[in-house]
């Protein structure tokens, strides 16, 4: 095993979680190569130092979450309750304001590649978020980053 | 989770004892603010509680958890950036060694914020899987079903993540003896 390899494999042995057959070679390279084994020292020490912070205690209790629940569907509630056409105009007015004040943010911002911020801010009331699933979107941006490691010649991501 | 979604309201309360404290805890850790924090854990688990159907019997409800914790964490911090209104950057507090001398009280005091700005400044998803497993304790696998990606990746993930801790840490750590 090279030093490249063996850095690339002392984190996930430090967290004992080195996959079976990686541990003989690495211990024989650590036991040969003193800067591998500084690394590994400095590592452990930074993972050491994380250890020190402290939790937080909850400031919340049971009853504030019912009490939000509760609060949300009645105000859920309301929304169901108000007449159809009530409902589907303030839609259109939202779709309106948020179109007509998209279209001209994107006049003033030609550059900006954002979202119309009015759109946003309708969406917002709305309680819509942009995905349901913010960690799956995160996780195919970051694809990419998974398929290499630097300094691994692009073996990695697979080790 | 099942017996809460069959009407049983104890069987929530028995969910909210076990796990309010590491929801709140990974929101801290992930976002570095008190009161953020307090408040996106509780909306996790109005969530849970207004939507118990939500939950499918399959994966592990603490896998499930998290993974709920964690897009609330990024919805919030989609807002922050929508608003505009950069966090206090209140990073989470360290524990300091009463017995140290006012100079290593001050030294461990700055390595420790240092540690949490470096791990702020992390990316998104390498911040999530060092906390996941640095301070919540779960395994590769189980960093791996809360990201829904491979063990591999997770691997991966976690040596950026230290990578780059290290190097931001360097001239703090390879003083020590």
């Amino acid at each position: 095993m090279d030093c490249r390899a063996a850095r690339r494999f002392i984190p996930a042995f430090l967290d004992g979680e080195l996959q079976p057959g990686r541990e003989v070679p690495l211990k024989e390279h650590l036991d040969s190569c003193g800067s591998c084994r500084a690394e590994m020292v400095a590592l452990r020490r930074t993972m050491d130092a994380m250890g020190a912070c402290q939790d937080l205690e909850p400031a919340f209790a049971l009853a504030d979450i019912k009490a939000r629940a509760t609060e949300r569907q009645t105000r859920r509630g309301w929304f169901s309750l108000a007449p159809r056409w009530a409902t589907a105009l303030g839609a259109a007015v939202a779709i309106f304001v948020g179109t007509v004040g998209g279209i001209g943010l994107q006049v003033v911002h030609q550059s900006s590649t954002q979202p119309p911020a009015v759109s946003r801010a309708v969406s917002d009331v709305l309680g819509l978020g942009t995905s349901d699933d913010p960690l799956a979107d995160l996780m195919v941006a970051s694809a990419s980053e998974h398929s290499t490691i630097p300094g691994n010649n692009g073996q990695e991501g697979r080790p | 989770m099942l017996a809460f979604q069959r009407g049983d309201d104890s069987a929530f309360a028995a969910l909210f004892e076990r796990y309010r404290t590491r929801v709140l805890n990974t929101a801290y850790h992930f976002l570095g603010d008190k009161d953020t924090a307090q408040d996106v854990a509780q909306e996790v688990f109005v969530k849970l509680y207004t939507s118990p159907k939500s939950y499918r019997p399959g994966a592990a409800f603490s896998t499930w958890l998290y993974r709920i914790t964690a897009n609330a964490c990024l919805d919030e911090i989609r807002k922050r950036k929508r608003s505009r209104s950069a966090a206090s950057e209140d990073l989470p507090e360290c524990i300091l060694d009463p017995a140290a001398s006012p100079e290593g009280q001050a030294r461990s005091n700055e390595l420790k914020r240092e540690v949490r700005a470096a791990i702020a400044a992390l990316p998104e998803n390498q911040r999530l899987a060092v906390i996941l497993q640095r301070y919540e304790g779960l395994s590769y696998q189980q960093i791996a079903d809360v990201l829904k990606t491979s063990v591999p990746a997770v691997e991966s993930l976690l040596f950026r993540a230290k990578h780059s801790l290290r190097a931001r840490l360097s001239s703090y750590v390879e003083g020590e003896q």
